[in-house]
């Protein structure tokens, strides 16, 4: 723990005494709070317990769903808990750079650009975040806010990431993939958590979870707040991109309620956001584009509940709604967004040869948009519905050999009309350590609200003459077809591999399209608007191999290769709308190597090794970053954790931003933390 | 920082909650309940000198695959009455004489009948997770109730095997009757 104060020091941080003193006033405070307390049951050694003991000893629900997943006719990966926390991320995007296939570049302080299967951008619109089925993105652009997605990271579960359409399954724009952010239960997260992260990035992280029971479940809560400091731009200036947020929520499991063992699960957060960075401004007076420092203001509320009843061992219904209120104030523009969703699944007990599921989801979102000096709307609100069904039926051919399963999700929504994403998908079985399988599937990205309704000043060259991008309310939705082979297999009882090839075919993609010149009074301005007219395929190989060399040490290797070519109208003014510039803004590589050592009971040392390739549409160059961890439990219930981040490394950007093509991007540079945890 | 302080407010309510609530109740995964059972009996039981071919070493096998996800493995090395245990996987019904504690994987069910006839006469102590094991001839059965583990013994095929498990355990386990060839 002083290490990480030390480490701050020697990077040459501002505030460092303000900074320290809060680390050690939260340090205080665990202290308190530890003490007086035992040991938590990760810490446990099984060995040293009595009898008695263990035959007291409530059995941790072992979720059969991973195992599940991993029998899927899709190309799945799942960062499990000890993932997450071995891996050394701070944060949920960070945690993602280990999953193949995915991109993952750090924009600046709090803004990442995440895709799966390329089209990466800080606003991607083709991929769906969940969490806990709560689906996270923001329909204003169909992208996600990375920012304001979080939460205690030793509460989660796993991240199950799903590459490939996964749109018949799961809800809108699951084009290129799906990331699903699963929480522990209540059960599994009793008692006591407290931690602080201390360094020269993450100025301070504390965090806090208590887990009780009640009469028929369990519950916990949590607080969290994050403070991360000032980068510098690729230039040596401040890149005022600071960040500070703090969080709080709960989750409430009901086990067994009636005659049925009905379960049901109540869950919400809260959270306010601040942050900044840098944008260049149109100013149309004068015809110069000043950067000025943006404060981004982001908060939210959220709400779930989901019921489930079983009624045989392969048979449920679940039912589900979440109300979310998300606002969030910028430069360009204010949105404050209310949603309601709705979601029923019913899953059907084999039958003969026949497992059904069915679904229907219903969402109503509405908001509230009012611009800056550059952005306008045709319209300042809006009252959007979809509303869809799904049918799915897992065919199996020969027992435990063959399964073919046809599905297809039929949607109604306001901007597009209606949809159908259908999906077939044929796996095999050799034998009970393999599986090959392969897919064909359509799923559509509708348009967002953005490109619809929003207009807005681009730059200017000179006074009232200036670069737009219009709406286009006729836009339709873009479209895909996905053609994907798989095959998984044990190799011996501790090593495993897994490797998938896809061909994208797209049409309709939409592009920001010179439109011609417009001539209102005292303005010229140069028009474009998103239009669907580029075409193109993308493809790819990714691969994983996993080796338990030795009881104490687990290797692993993963990446991904993709090539994208696109078809579209060129932009001679600007490479960063053209439909072409996302052929260069995803790597052609990206792969990491990792190994996790136990050294001792109490002592683990953990290293990653990622390459990823340049991105030539912003003149990013290819980087190699190495992070390393080393974890040590000092005391029972007790955890130091030191972790290295971009080590032996340049300081280096990962990403500018595309869409805006106007904010700066941040230099990436060494990290170094420490962090402190107990449990009891 | 107002959200700052209303969650350093949030912190201190939950600090307070935690000192009121004791969280009591041991929360284990499967494997390491299992796992710790597995090296008390072999602690609880006693097994004739003549057992051993190494005064010195005590081994536990698994027949077939190991389904311990690793919380088996840091048995290997401890010691248990002044001896160091050994930890084995065997695929052979012939290697299994020579264990004292020997674990049979729930997929290596059909083979049973077969290794339990092999391991007649001798003092080899069995342990299964498959339902009816302790029925079927052999000593220790793993089961599941109310979220807890419990086991159901076989004092029959103990006894004939000439070992002994000491009370302390015996209390905590349900003993069953059945020959052990049945």
């Amino acid at each position: 723990m002083f290490l990480s104060c030390t480490s701050n020091l020697n990077f040459g941080t501002r505030a460092i005494n303000r900074h320290c003193v809060r680390f050690f006033l939260l340090l205080g405070v665990s202290i308190t709070v530890c003490a007086a307390r035992t040991a938590y049951a990760d810490d446990i050694d099984s060995f040293a317990l009595s009898p008695e003991q263990l035959f007291n000893a409530t059995v941790m629900s072992v979720s059969k769903t991973t195992e599940k997943v991993m029998d899927a006719p899709a190309a799945v990966y799942i960062l499990t808990n000890e993932d997450v926390m071995r891996s050394g991320a701070t944060s949920i995007p960070e945690a993602l750079r280990l999953v193949p296939g995915v991109q993952v570049a750090q924009v600046n302080s709090n803004g990442w650009a995440i895709s799966v299967r390329g089209f990466n951008s800080d606003l991607s619109n083709k991929l769906l975040v969940l969490i806990d089925g709560r689906e996270v993105y923001d329909p204003l652009f169909s992208g996600v806010y990375w920012d304001v997605q979080d939460t205690v990271l030793e509460d989660i579960d796993r991240i199950e990431v799903v590459r490939g359409p996964g749109g018949t399954l799961w809800g809108d724009n699951a084009v290129n993939g799906v990331i699903n952010i699963i929480t522990k239960k209540a059960t599994e997260t009793q008692g006591n958590l407290a931690s602080v992260t201390a360094g020269n990035h993450e100025k301070a992280i504390g965090e806090e979870r208590y887990g009780g029971t009640f009469d028929g479940g369990a519950w916990r809560a949590y607080g969290k707040f994050t403070d991360r400091g000032d980068e510098h731009a690729l230039d040596g200036r401040n890149n005022h991109d600071a960040w500070k947020e703090g969080r709080g929520g709960f989750r409430a499991d009901w086990d067994k309620i009636g005659t049925h063992d009905d379960g049901f699960m109540l869950q919400g957060d809260t959270y306010n956001s601040v942050s900044g960075q840098m944008r260049f401004e149109p100013v149309l007076t004068n015809g110069t584009n000043p950067l000025v420092n943006e404060y981004i203001n982001a908060r939210g509320t959220n709400l779930l509940g989901r019921w489930k009843r079983d009624f045989d061992s392969d048979s449920n219904l679940t039912v589900q709604s979440y109300v979310d209120y998300a606002y969030r104030d910028q430069l360009l523009i204010k949105d404050a967004r209310t949603s309601f969703d709705f979601d029923v699944q019913y899953e059907a007990p084999q039958a003969d040869a026949h497992k059904l599921t069915v679904g229907a989801h219903y969402r109503y979102s509405e908001d509230a948009l009012s611009g800056g000096p550059d952005t306008t709307f045709l319209d300042n609100r809006a009252r959007d519905q979809i509303g869809n069904m799904f049918v799915q039926d897992k065919i199996t051919l020969e027992p435990k050999k063959w399964f073919f399963t046809l599905g297809s999700k039929f949607e109604e929504n306001n901007y597009s009309g209606f949809e159908v994403q259908p999906s077939a998908r044929l796996q095999w079985h050799p034998d009970e350590d393999q599986m090959v399988w392969t897919a064909v599937s359509r799923a559509v990205r509708t348009p967002s609200r953005v490109e619809q309704d929003v207009h807005l000043v681009q730059t200017t060259v000179a006074a009232g003459v200036s670069l737009d991008t219009e709406p286009n309310p006729n836009l339709y939705s873009e479209d895909v077809i996905a053609y994907e082979v798989g095959y998984r297999r044990q190799l011996t009882q501790s090593a495993s591999m897994d490797i998938a090839a896809f061909y994208n075919d797209y049409w309709k993609l939409s592009t920001t399209t010179f439109q011609g010149f417009l001539t209102p009074p005292g303005r010229f301005i140069v028009a474009y608007a998103p239009e669907n007219n580029t075409t193109g395929e993308t493809h790819g190989v990714e691969g994983t191999l996993d080796w338990r060399a030795l009881s104490n040490l687990r290797l692993s290797a993963s990446g991904g290769l993709l090539t994208t070519k696109l078809n579209g109208p060129q932009v001679a003014a600007n490479r960063t709308l053209g439909a072409e510039a996302a052929e260069d803004q995803s790597p052609t590589f990206q792969g990491n190597l990792r190994a996790e050592w136990d050294v001792t009971k109490d002592l683990s040392f953990d290293t990653m090794l990622y390459r990823v390739n340049a991105l030539p549409a912003f003149q990013v160059p290819s980087y190699t970053r190495l992070d390393m961890r080393l974890g040590w439990r000092f005391a029972p219930g007790w955890q130091l954790d030191l972790v290295g981040q971009n080590l032996f490394n340049p300081e280096h950007p990962e990403f500018t931003s595309p869409t805006d093509g106007h904010v700066l991007a941040t230099d990436i540079g060494t990290s170094i933390y420490g962090r402190v945890t107990c449990r009891f | 920082m107002p959200f700052l302080k209303r969650i350093s407010i949030l912190l201190a309510a939950l600090l307070l909650g935690a000192q009121v609530h004791a969280s009591d109740g041991l929360q284990l995964q499967e494997q390491q309940i299992k796992a710790g059972l597995l090296y008390n009996f072999l602690k609880y039981t006693n097994f004739p000198a003549a057992s051993f071919t190494n005064a010195n070493i005590i081994t536990v096998c698994i027949f077939g695959d190991d389904p311990f996800s690793g919380n088996l493995q840091p048995i290997a090395g401890r010691t248990v009455n002044q001896r160091e245990i050994a930890l084995r996987t065997i695929h052979d019904i012939s290697a299994a004489g020579n264990c004292q504690l020997l674990f049979v994987n729930e997929e290596e069910k059909s083979r049973w009948p077969q290794l339990r006839a092999a391991l007649a006469g001798k003092n080899v102590l069995t342990v299964s997770d498959f339902e009816n094991f302790a029925t079927q001839g052999g000593m220790i059965e793993f089961g599941h109730a109310d979220n807890h583990i419990h086991v159901n013994l076989n004092i029959d095929a103990l006894t004939s095997a000439g070992l002994r498990v000491e009370d302390r355990l015996l209390r905590l386990v349900t003993v069953v009757h059945g020959g052990s060839h049945e």
